[in-house]
């Protein structure tokens, strides 16, 4: 395969089962079952599915922040789950759901952007930190250079969803992981956020890795979705494919389901 | 009783938080009618005061930070501005039944399901131990949960996000309300169970011939249920009109971004998201109160815009469409 065909981000067949010991016997949850995907640089790949679908764990996993007990995580052809691999830190971010519970409403701006730096090399740390770059980096986001000093608990729901983007984006990762961004906002503030996101991927040439429940905002922002029920996958494909002829029967169900103004 | 009594008549409603600083408003001049039977959506962003309407209809709000500057509610022509504390009580209840968007904060986590729904088929009904406990299952069964003879033993912890929304419409029904006030109930649930909650509120305002007044933030699900769509911006009513019309042709430039922004499933086409937010309810202008954001703002914009009737039940809060009128009478 050439180089630049190989996905940025590739699963395979990941395994993970949470086992809880309760009276009478163990309970077994199996949260991903052989579940692989994969993203080209560049593209957006969008995972649905409701709660106990599985989509956490998978997050966790992708995020090194959970140990598959089988399978595969390989970002740019090296392997993130062998024994001894490092974290590529910089290079895979994400952004959580809340602002509020992901952002120390004490801290300054300027320190949550600095933050993620701590564990980059001094002179990485010293030129993505400087002044310059931080205040084009909140410009690029839409705050305003003079907020770089005031703190998060200032701002309101949908600023601070810019703060942890930019946060995201401060180490200039390839890929970033968004658990379910903009669940807590306001549709007018959503459309602000989703507007954003799209010009940031071109910009920085950003690859995505998108987890919703939301099926709408999906078929907006990912060329490719991979729908997630019980820890497998049931269908995944190109977006406007799967939701205009869905074949398998749980992701009929859901398209079914889900609310539009149609 | 007329059989034109209206479930919900709010008339004119201004109502103001009492703070240290002085009065906050939080509703101006809001007026929402629902005919009985009929599914009505009260749609609204954060803080636009959607839930202190839903509240005051049954004077849920504490009564000491609260002030009624204007206007009243009236459910099925009962003036809940003069109505006691105990009137009051037995208002909510017997006419009004309530469901919110957290079940869980709506059921005691210590009772069993019956046992919580045994309080108020007592309340309202009275009879034996055996008799309360048939009720309770026969409640469990119309809000279509299955085995409710296992259920009706069970705590809410050990039930499903979407069952224990069941149970909690179970109790808001024991007292066969005229209307139903459902705040966000389905935001916090999956999709599919979303889907399976509006279905169920939908056969029983059927079945009951019970009004609802649906509040959400959702444009979409707003749109799937409700016959008739009712438009609050910072404390107004900038538009209200039939569903289809709200959706297909809608008047206000609030309203018409608010179905910009929403994404669809059938194709990816742009957002064209409104710029700026909501304003602080201590700091509303004297004019129109969606100006500051407004992409078609003009001179008459500093004053308080008329409401002014579009068609057959369409109306809009918007100096655009009164210089229309005001330009065919020429």
């Amino acid at each position: 395969m050439p180089v630049d065909e190989q996905p940025l981000l590739e699963v395979e067949n990941l395994e993970k089962t949470f086992v809880t010991k309760r009276r009478g016997g163990e309970h077994r949850t199996v949260a991903a079952d052989r579940v692989s995907l994969a993203v080209r640089a560049g593209g957006a790949l969008g995972v649905v599915g409701e709660s106990g679908s599985g989509k956490t764990t998978l997050v966790n996993m992708i995020m090194g922040l959970e140990r598959p007990d089988a399978g595969e995580i390989r970002f740019r052809g090296r392997s993130l789950t062998a024994r001894g691999a490092r974290f590529p830190y910089g290079e895979i971010q994400i952004v959580f759901q809340d602002p509020r519970s992901s952002l120390d409403p004490r801290m300054t701006v300027r320190s949550l952007l600095r933050e993620p730096l701590t564990n980059l090399p001094r002179a990485q740390r010293d030129e993505l930190g400087s002044e310059d770059k931080l205040r084009e980096l909140a410009g690029r986001v839409g705050l305003l250079p003079g907020q770089l000093d005031r703190r998060s608990h200032e701002f309101s729901g949908g600023q601070r969803q810019r703060i942890a983007i930019a946060r995201a984006l401060v180490t200039r990762p390839a890929l970033v992981v968004l658990d379910e961004p903009t669940s807590a906002l306001d549709v007018s503030i959503q459309a602000q956020i989703l507007n954003l996101l799209r010009e940031l991927q071109r910009d920085y040439q950003l690859t995505y890795v998108f987890v919703s429940h939301n099926l709408a905002v999906v078929r907006h922002l990912c060329s490719e979705v991979a729908v997630l029920a019980a820890g497998r996958v049931v269908e995944a494909g190109s977006t406007a494919e799967v939701f205009a002829e869905p074949r398998d029967g749980y992701t009929k169900t859901l398209l079914a389901a889900a609310p539009s103004l149609g | 009783m007329p059989d034109n009594t209206l479930a919900l008549d709010v008339q004119d409603l201004s109502l103001s938080f009492q703070s240290r600083t002085g009065r906050i408003p939080v509703l101006r001049n809001v007026s929402i009618d629902i005919e009985p039977g009929e599914i009505v959506g009260l749609v609204g962003e954060s803080g636009s005061g959607k839930s202190v309407m839903s509240l005051q209809v049954a004077r849920l709000l504490p009564e000491d930070a609260v002030v009624v500057e204007s206007g009243d509610v009236t459910v099925n022509g009962i003036s809940t501005r003069a109505a006691t504390r105990r009137q009051m009580t037995r208002l909510r209840g017997s006419e009004i039944g309530f469901i919110f968007q957290e079940p869980m904060t709506a059921l005691s986590p210590t009772m069993t399901v019956g046992k919580q729904l045994g309080l108020a088929i007592r309340r309202h009904r009275g009879g034996s131990r055996a008799e309360v406990r048939r009720q309770a299952i026969a409640a469990l069964d119309e809000v279509r949960i299955k085995n409710p003879d296992v259920v009706v033993d069970q705590y809410p912890f050990e039930l499903s996000g979407g069952m224990r929304q069941r149970v909690v419409i179970a109790l808001a029904m024991v007292g066969n309300p005229s209307l139903l006030i459902a705040d966000e109930p389905t935001t916090a649930l999956d999709v599919t169970v979303q889907d399976e909650i509006l279905k169920l509120i939908r056969q029983l305002a059927q079945d009951h011939g019970m009004s609802v007044l649906f509040v959400s933030h959702d444009l979409a699900v707003v749109s799937n249920l409700c016959q008739r769509v009712f438009v609050l911006y910072a404390g107004e009513i900038i538009e209200r009109g039939a569903t289809r019309q709200i959706i297909d042709a809608p008047a206000h430039p609030y309203t018409q971004a608010l179905v910009g922004a929403l994404p669809r499933l059938d194709e990816a086409r742009e957002l064209n998201p409104i710029p700026g937010e909501p304003p602080d309810p201590r700091a509303v202008e004297d004019g129109c109160v969606f100006a500051p954001r407004c992409p078609h703002r003009f001179e008459p914009c500093d004053l308080k815009p008329p409401t002014l009737d579009l068609e057959a039940g369409h109306r809009a809060a918007c100096w655009l469409h009164a210089r229309e009128e005001a330009h065919d009478a020429r």
